[in-house]
């Protein structure tokens, strides 16, 4: 029935396209060698190469002012991976990147709050690196100075007004704001933007690690254990329960007793025991989606098993994924603020850490400017999470983004 | 290269000898088997090239997992699946790679069936790809024309799969799997989630393409009309076996296995008047057993409407089945003998609580012609007062136990019979004629 076709003396234009395809020809796929692995090796290897290079050089900093302690090696293995399998995907399939940036040109609202997540890591990452520990070393001593629009009693700011101070010698009269210190500074004296940029440094290691690492190893595992199922899911299974039955946060707090806090503890920590709850979903989902026509059909065709988990079954728990990981981040954000507020801090000032400052040590509603700002910053973040993850479900998929 | 009628000289394309599928059923942490689903027990069919071959049954006869358990979606259990003459059940991962491009799958639900995040076009190039067409220009010419040989548009592979309707992704689902040009396609029910025009025109594509390209179908469906339109060949299945097969016109205008005479009669007349094969509840008839607790001997006997009568009960035909009906009855699982007083009150037929009652209720009359037969059921009666519904259907067994429920007849080519099937009636050494006029409504009341 192929031969007709394959022998070319009967060829003519009603022979089908398929019937000429001479499958002695082809052996199955070798897609081994996918852009997203290559783009992993290439990041892997760029990375080994910049850990020997930071070894070598004679410097504290890696560049810039870049300090690069195990978080941060962490921070760029997670970035090496949303880059392979983030970006890369979005490249490569032109098409589909076309269709999201149409469905999000109609979505305002997610765009805004994108962008805001984007200016966070940007601000955090310059942090981070722009400047030795984040801007701080230096203390002004201009302590509890307005923003540039308000105004405080002068005896707040130990009788040093950066701005014009009213007349008198009332120790309430007013000391204005200035653009030195355009939204204040608190109670050593630190400049409040630069409070913000070091507060957003603790959010850049929480989402690049979460996003890279965490969310995808609770992908694979319940992947793998609602897909093969058997002793496998038995087993993966029992390792989420009992990481479920450890609260991290204990562990994090039993850790920080003997280490002190650290950024990376707090990642190992939350990395190893927070992951459960979506490697549950994961699997259900997956129990579901693996019994669909679609994953039969793809067996039927002899499409290997990690195939079909990649472009069939992964694909279509992103519905459930998307917005769990999203939630886990505004969790895991609000969770390192609430540790850094009640003084557990992992890293040199936080927002979590700036509020409490605020609000403890000094008048909190006449200094309102050091507990609120750090506040709102970390409010929107949450809300950025939460909006950004829900939207996101529906922008991946096809029959939504109508 | 229209093959249209069978050349049974030809060597079968696939060869399906005693294929069982059995799922266990486990209890405990230890996944003990306490027991088994025989969702296929001994199955047999050859299908030639380019001929389209029909199984037919109700849903949950095992009829799809006859399927999955051929290309090996499931393990079989035990039996021989032979393709092209070579063993499929011992073929490595290089041979099963090209016994998966030769044979094609489509699925019943077109919803399902389709990947709602990737683009149809995607979809359809998915088998070339995982084949090793590495081209993606080449996949793409490929697509572009098999969408149009399914009567599509070539521009319809950049769409999603809910932008189309279920005729439409059924006709993709051909074009799926037409594009590895296979030499066997198996469709599971492929118009059953369709309406009646749709379902016409994709039944009619699917002759078109078994035509053109010569490939041989295996249509699976519970729909006789369908199979009886469609298929050169058909097997009828019951409860996991073949209970009949043969050409299509044969077994549909002569069916010989009671069964396939249930089957036919439960397709819908266009007569508004005709009587229907409906039954009423309780009498046990239209009652599908539980797979995981299958009848004894022959399967289909809680059913038939020609069970065969033991050699020593003398009873006319009509007392005979009137028992029958009484036994399958009182085989229903009743919480207790109030309940069943209360199911033959309820079908109108007077206060039943008495023994007349009970005897006028199945239409059988004050003494039956075989004495033994009548004592039994007066035991069986009195039994039913005394609240003993076990120690009635024990004390009916003993009297009017048939070979139908003893022995599960083979499927085998009887003298009397002008096919294989699976029917004690045809078996010569047993007693019972090969009753080819019996009215299957005869115990539908």
């Amino acid at each position: 029935m192929t031969d007709a076709a394959d022998d070319g003396s009967t060829v003519s234009s009603d022979v089908a396209e398929f019937e000429r395809i001479d499958w002695d020809r082809y052996e199955g796929s070798r897609s081994s060698l996918t852009a997203e692995r290559i783009a992993l090796a290439v990041g892997l290897l760029a990375l080994a190469a910049t850990y020997l290079y930071y070894r070598i050089q004679d410097s504290l900093y890696l560049a810039w002012y870049w300090n690069v302690g195990l978080a941060d090696w962490l921070l760029l293995l997670s970035t090496v991976v949303l880059l392979a399998y983030g970006v890369v995907p979005l490249a490569r399939n032109r098409r589909e990147s076309r269709r999201l940036l149409g469905v999000l040109r109609a979505r305002r609202l997610t765009v805004v709050f994108l962008a805001y997540l984007g200016g966070v890591l940007v601000v955090g990452m310059y942090g981070n690196a722009g400047f030795p520990a984040g801007g701080l070393v230096d203390l002004t001593l201009n302590r509890h100075q307005p923003p540039v629009w308000s105004s405080v009693p002068y005896q707040l700011t130990q009788h040093d007004c950066v701005g014009r101070v009213a007349d008198g010698f009332d120790l309430t009269r007013p000391c204005y704001g200035t653009w030195q210190h355009p939204l204040g500074t608190d109670r050593w004296g630190y400049d409040m933007i630069d409070l913000l940029i070091a507060g957003a440094r603790p959010v850049v290691y929480l989402t690049v690690v979460t996003l890279g690492v965490i969310v995808p190893l609770a992908s694979a595992v319940g992947l793998a254990a609602g897909y093969y199922g058997g002793l496998l899911d038995d087993v993966l299974m029992a390792v989420v329960d009992a990481q479920l039955s450890v609260p991290a946060i204990v562990i994090y707090l039993l850790a920080w007793m003997y280490f002190g806090g650290s950024m990376f503890l707090l990642l190992l920590a939350f990395g190893l025991l927070s992951w459960g709850g979506i490697a549950r979903i994961v699997r259900s989902e997956t129990l579901q989606r693996r019994e669909e026509g679609y994953v039969l059909a793809a067996r039927a065709v002899g499409t290997p098993s990690a195939d079909i988990l990649r472009r069939h079954v992964l694909p279509n728990v992103t519905n459930t994924v998307v917005p769990a990981a999203f939630h886990l981040l505004a969790v895991l954000v609000l969770t390192e603020a609430g540790l850094a507020f009640l003084g557990f801090r992992a890293q040199f000032q936080s927002w979590g850490l700036t509020i409490a400052e605020g609000l403890f040590h000094g008048p909190p509603t006449i200094v309102w400017w050091t507990s609120t700002l750090p506040a709102v910053a970390l409010a929107l973040t949450v809300a950025a999470f939460k909006v950004v993850g829900d939207d996101l479900r529906d922008v991946l998929d096809p029959r939504w983004g109508q | 290269m229209t093959v249209t009628d069978l050349d049974t000289d030809s060597e079968p394309l696939l060869s399906v000898r005693d294929l069982e599928k059995y799922y266990p059923i486990t209890e405990g942490f230890l996944r003990r088997e306490v027991g088994r689903v025989r969702a296929v027990d001994g199955v047999s069919f050859d299908v030639y090239p380019s001929e389209t071959f029909g199984i037919v049954g109700e849903s949950g006869c095992g009829k799809s997992t006859t399927a999955l358990s051929i290309f090996r979606l499931e393990e079989p259990t035990s039996g021989e699946i032979r393709f092209d003459g070579e063993d499929v059940l011992a073929y490595d991962d290089d041979e099963l790679r090209a016994f998966r491009r030769r044979t094609q799958l489509v699925l019943q639900d077109p919803d399902s069936a389709f990947n709602p995040r990737l683009t149809v076009g995607d979809a359809i190039a998915e088998p070339l790809r995982v084949h090793g067409l590495d081209d993606p220009e080449h996949r793409r010419r490929v697509v572009e024309d098999a969408l149009e040989r399914v009567g599509l548009e070539a521009a319809d592979a950049d769409g999603y799969p809910h932008e189309f309707s279920g005729g439409e992704k059924q006709r993709m689902g051909l074009a799926r799997a037409l594009v590895l040009n296979p030499d066997l396609i198996v469709a599971d029910e492929p118009t059953s989630a369709l309406d009646g025009r749709t379902k016409a025109e994709v039944l009619e594509l699917m002759a078109d393409l078994e035509r053109e390209y010569g490939v041989a179908i295996v249509l699976i469906s519970h729909d006789v009309d369908l199979v009886r339109r469609f298929c050169d060949r058909v097997a009828v299945m019951y409860l996991g076996k073949i209970v009949e097969r043969g050409p299509t016109e044969a077994v549909f205008d002569e069916p010989q296995h009671p069964y396939t005479r249930v089957l036919l009669s439960s397709v819908p007349s266009l007569d508004p008047n005709a009587p229907t094969a409906n039954t009423r509840t309780g009498v046990g008839s239209d009652e599908f057993p539980d797979a995981s607790d299958l009848p004894s001997g022959c399967r289909f006997h809680p059913r038939c409407p020609a069970i065969v009568q033991p050699t020593d009960v003398e009873l006319p035909r009509e007392q005979w089945l009137s028992v029958v009906r009484l036994r399958r009855h009182l085989a229903d699982d009743w919480v207790d003998a109030d309940a069943l007083w209360a199911s033959l009150a309820d079908e109108g037929d007077g206060t039943a609580n008495g023994t007349l009652d009970l005897r006028r209720s199945f239409d059988l009359p004050e003494t039956l012609a075989d004495p033994d037969v009548d004592t039994a059921v007066s035991d069986a009666v009195a039994s039913i007062e005394a609240g003993d519904l076990e120690g009635a259907r024990t004390r009916l067994a003993d009297t009017l136990e048939s070979v139908c429920e003893r022995e599960s007849p083979p499927l085998s080519e009887f003298e009397h019979a002008s096919r294989p099937v699976a029917c004690h009636r045809y078996d010569p050494d047993l007693p019972g004629e090969p009753e080819t006029g019996i009215d299957v409504r005869s115990l539908e009341d």
